[in-house]
């Protein structure tokens, strides 16, 4: 005889909602078309300079065989594909929380899939999908790497500072009071930000 | 007003089967209440019904419509679950009128049907409470009243009582029962807890392994069990094994272990059947010393426990079987341990079934 919680565990998966699956399947989709689009772009267009392109790594991939995509959005997709794990991983383990009986409950009621995701899945992810963006605005604003990578005349505010206080030549060195206030500004800009967050995810709480 | 009827349905898991073959018709308005082990499939048979998943074969009928293939947001049921599944991020009254809100009713008529199901369940005053500031009676009945806001004729509950304390339990299910019958509800109540399905339900299905083995009402049930499976489970059966040494019309002379000879009523049986002998502890006669007569048993009382309403003993016969006999506490003389006893039972008290294949102690297996 089989045991209960193998019936009961097959049960549910069965009829875990297409809701679910949706969202899961949007995330693993979008994560790996951010991540691959660029090099296998890169491989299609410079097939008969492979070598160059893997010797040459991310600056060869991106920046030059890419050319044709406007730089703000190739900005954009570097820092998503960056920063999308940790938005990921803080609504993954939010809507794995959410019990099965819930939208189950919520479909007897009468609700449709997409009803059942505004009104029960999205209010209860709700707190950990402004979390996710608050981590993503961090990582986001302090990534230098990725941004040089790919962006010629676009600059974040981080790589602005780094060139103020250390440039190339023949440029002098910002004064430590530009450089400062550059800080600053960075700091209050981060600080409004979060603090936004912030008031937006105390709301009720009652949960 | 909906009945329910399943034909044939059968559902797997992977290689596991669930739900085998299982017809049932649940009439209208009826209390009705799936009952069997943990892992029997009744849960599984009840989210069919609800259309949370999708039987591999038969139909599903509700009323007269086919519902196979119909989402459960369109079947018009009411389902309570085991652990409430009351939204956390709403209070009692959102929670109650969900369901009215979601299908579109007009404002004027969730305000009423909310007012209606929360009197009803006597949660009123707490209609501003989060799931989290309520007993888990009160999110039972919460749950409830929810299930019962948007209209539903048919009533699905899936061990609604499974989490809540004895007592809450045992006012809660008599309080369900009323709100159905009130309403002119079908109910169909899981359970796994057998006093449960006999004190409410009008009628029972015990299932076994996927299957309903038998269906009927918790009187016939109880009395007339058809099988060893239901003798065991509803109630409490005493179970010897023996052979048809006689048989003459509807009585059998069955030869216990150590070659005691007892009669009791049987049908379609012959002479040299290996059979089991069921008889309820209540049935049991316990008279003080050695005494002759029909189906007279002698032994002594190896064990007394005392249960409040009743007085259990276990008597070890001169066999080595043991029975047990349940007597009345108050009202009926009491029997020390190491006394000796006499156990004896009307014939047509008992119930004489064939020897399992698989043997009897899988037979009545309940895991």
């Amino acid at each position: 005889m089989p045991k209960p919680e193998v019936t009961d565990a097959l049960d549910r998966l069965s009829s875990k909602p297409m809701v679910k699956y949706g969202v899961y399947l949007t995330a693993v989709v979008v994560f790996f078309a951010l991540i691959l689009l660029p090099p296998i772009l890169g491989i299609i267009i410079k097939w008969n300079t492979m070598q160059e392109v893997l010797g040459q790594g991310e600056r060869v991939f991106w920046k030059e065989t890419l050319a044709f995509i406007p730089e703000m959005w190739l900005l954009i997709f570097a820092h998503l594909a960056i920063t999308y794990p940790y938005f990921v991983r803080s609504v993954a383990a939010a809507i794995e929380r959410i019990s099965f009986d819930l939208e189950e409950a919520s479909r007897t009621l009468g609700a449709k899939p997409l009803v059942v995701f505004r009104t029960i899945v999205l209010p209860l992810i709700k707190y950990s999908v402004f979390s996710g963006a608050i981590m993503v605005f961090t990582r986001s604003v302090s990534e230098t790497g990725a941004t040089l990578a790919v962006a010629t005349t676009l600059k974040t505010v981080p790589v602005v500072l780094v060139n103020w206080v250390n440039p190339q030549p023949p440029k002098l060195p910002a004064t430590p009071l530009e450089t400062g206030l550059g800080c600053g500004f960075l700091i209050l800009f981060s600080f409004i930000i979060l603090l936004v967050f912030r008031v937006v995810v105390r709301g009720k709480g009652r949960y | 007003m909906p009945d329910v009827r399943l034909v044939n349905v059968t559902k797997r898991f992977g290689k596991i089967l669930a739900v085998d073959n299982v017809s049932l018709h649940v009439y209208d308005k009826e209390y009705f209440s799936l009952l069997g082990p943990s892992g029997c499939g009744k849960t599984t048979l009840l989210r069919l019904i609800a259309g949370l998943i999708k039987p591999d074969e038969g139909e599903i009928y509700i009323g007269d419509r086919l519902v196979n293939d119909v989402p459960p947001e369109d079947r018009d049921i009411g389902f309570v679950f085991q652990t409430f599944a009351l939204f956390p991020h709403m209070d009692a009254w959102d929670n109650v009128t969900y369901g009215p809100r979601v299908k579109g009713f007009d404002m004027k008529k969730i305000e009423t049907l909310g007012h209606e199901v929360l009197e009803m369940v006597r949660l009123h005053e707490r209609l501003d409470a989060f799931p989290n500031e309520l007993s888990g009676g009160m999110m039972q009945r919460i749950a409830v009243a929810r299930a019962l806001a948007a209209g539903a004729k048919l009533l699905l509950l899936d061990e609604p009582l499974g989490h809540l304390d004895a007592k809450v339990r045992d006012e809660l299910r008599y309080e369900i029962r009323r709100m159905a019958k009130d309403l002119g509800l079908t109910a169909i109540h899981v359970t796994h807890d057998q006093s449960e399905a006999m004190a409410i339900s009008d009628r029972i299905a015990v299932m076994k392994k996927g299957k309903v083995v038998q269906v009927g009402t918790p009187y016939e049930l109880y009395m007339n069990p058809k099988n060893i499976f239901v003798a065991h489970f509803i109630g409490e059966s005493n179970f010897l094994e023996g052979y048809i040494s006689n048989i003459s019309g509807k009585e059998a002379v069955i030869e216990l272990r150590g070659g005691v000879k007892v009669h009791a009523s049987c049908e379609e049986m012959k002479r040299g059947d290996r059979v089991v002998l069921a008889v309820r502890p209540e049935t049991f006669i316990m008279e003080k010393g050695v005494r002759k007569g029909k189906n007279a048993l002698v032994g002594f009382v190896e064990k007394v426990s005392f249960q409040g309403t009743n007085i259990r003993y276990e008597v070890r016969l001169e066999n080595q079987d043991l029975v047990v006999v349940v007597k009345p506490s108050l009202t009926e003389e009491w029997f020390n341990t190491g006394e000796k006893v006499t156990v004896s039972f009307p014939s047509d008290k008992a119930h004489v079934f064939s020897y399992p294949s698989v043997g009897l102690k899988e037979e009545v297996a309940v895991e």
